[in-house]
């Protein structure tokens, strides 16, 4: 399976996939509006183009915490049914399309690792349920919060975003990654901690 | 009214990535549902997982996944507006109407299989149903106003939060949304205050031992 790092190319159609990729990788507010249209009006012309937004990067995502790639795509096809299914539920004014999506995965693999069965599409994911509305949250904070995250990632010491890949993408407990990095306990959530005070200190002014 | 015992940054941080067992991740859902400010603060780590997941170096899918997925949706019928979990039948359980909405479910699958069990005066529990939870138990407590739980220590981590009313014990006051974590040789004694039921939200990791004359109730308690 090919591994394409790096910005997504100019729009072509894919040979594997037969996907469109547009221009740009889709900003916030598209990938939003297809959710929206998908909701409104089961638009199956938007679905496509957000699966092949966020297809490969669930995909990779997946593939980080243990499955096949086999495997990797059944859940994709999850995830993705799901957001098909519960497209009424996401509320741009609350996160972007990528931080819902990265819910339901979470709480997808989550039941798919320990159980190591494939439950049924659970109805009482927390992440579909309508939500309680976060105070003074307007969409653009969000969005200006997540641009001013995005920069604070990128700008983490190495060891510290050690810790984050760890945790999010591997999917890792605290006390794993201490034995992993052969790190005191204290020194894993310390580190954390840190890395996390910096992300909330980026985020602040958008809260 | 916002809650004044908060659950410790580092589960927010888990239950972001994931990492917790469902039991811990139910609790840290149930005190976020009650939580605004920890609301907050779990919406803002889970946004740094949407963006680990945004950054990610994508790997293809395999040829035909996108055919596969669009005959999967054609199948589909149009999406639905999600609704709220209502009609459940509680059976007049005044617990459930205390409970909030991430809870409902869990006891309704719970409810045919458990039934509430008094174990002191004034006390019921009932256990609930949750995934993977082996070495540990998640229960439902009511206590009367005025009455309490007899004081007992803790063999393994207890987390405890109050989904209605409140109770005192001699670490505080505990309302609705606070949450207290037990271990240990630390000790305590539950008191419901006067009026309302008190609703709680227990995740045992480990059976609770209780010390003194009491030592009967860790045999009604089930442990
Ligand atoms: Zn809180």
């Amino acid at each position: 399976m090919p591994f394409c790092a790096g910005p997504l190319p100019h729009t072509r159609v894919d040979p594997l996939t037969k996907t469109i990729e547009s221009a740009l990788p889709l900003d916030r507010e598209t990938l939003a509006d297809l959710v929206e249209a998908i909701a409104e009006r089961g638009d199956r012309a938007a679905f496509a183009r957000l699966f092949a937004h966020l297809a490969p990067r669930l995909k990779a995502f997946l593939m980080r915490l243990g499955a096949s790639a086999g495997t990797a795509e059944e859940l994709v096809q999850d995830v993705m049914l799901t957001i098909w299914r519960k497209a009424a539920s996401f509320d741009r004014r609350q996160s972007s399309v990528t931080t819902w999506t990265y819910t339901i995965a979470r709480n997808r693999r989550i039941d798919l690792i320990r159980r190591e069965t494939r439950p049924d599409l659970d109805p009482e994911e927390p992440a579909l349920q309508p939500s309680a509305p976060v105070a003074a949250d307007t969409a653009l904070e969000v969005e200006r919060r997540d641009a001013a995250l995005r920069m604070a990632i990128a700008e983490l010491p190495e060891e510290q975003a050690d810790l984050l890949r760890l945790a999010y993408y591997e999917g890792k407990s605290h006390s794993e990654i201490a034995d992993i990095r052969n790190l005191p306990l204290g020194t894993v959530k310390s580190r954390m901690r840190l890395a996390f005070n910096r992300l909330r200190r980026a985020m602040e002014p958008f809260q | 009214m916002t809650p004044s015992h908060h659950v410790p940054f580092d589960l927010l941080m888990e239950r972001a990535a994931g990492t917790l067992s469902p039991a811990m991740a139910l609790f840290v859902d149930t005190h976020v549902a009650l939580c605004p400010l920890c609301r907050g603060q779990l919406r803002a780590l889970e946004a740094v997982g949407g963006e680990m997941l945004e950054r990610i170096a994508p790997v293809a899918m395999s040829a035909g996944a996108l055919d596969r997925m669009m005959a999967l949706i054609g199948a589909e019928a149009q999406p639905r507006p999600i609704m709220a979990a209502t009609g459940m039948d509680f059976d007049g359980d005044p617990a459930f109407t205390r409970l909030p909405s991430v809870l409902r479910p869990v006891w309704a699958r719970s409810r045919p299989r458990h039934d509430w069990r008094k174990v002191f005066s004034g006390v019921s529990m009932m256990d609930l149903d949750v995934p993977e939870n082996h070495d540990g138990k998640v229960l439902l407590t009511v206590i009367e106003g005025d009455k309490g739980i007899p004081r007992h220590s803790h063999r393994g981590r207890e987390a405890i939060i109050v989904l209605s009313g409140a109770f005192q014990d001699e670490f505080g006051r505990f309302g609705k949304g606070d949450v207290c974590f037990c271990d240990g040789a630390m000790t305590h004694k539950p008191v419901a205050e006067p009026g309302e039921i008190c609703v709680a939200l227990a995740v045992l990791e480990l059976p609770v031992q209780l010390t003194g004359v009491l030592g009967f109730v860790q045999r009604v308690l089930g442990h």
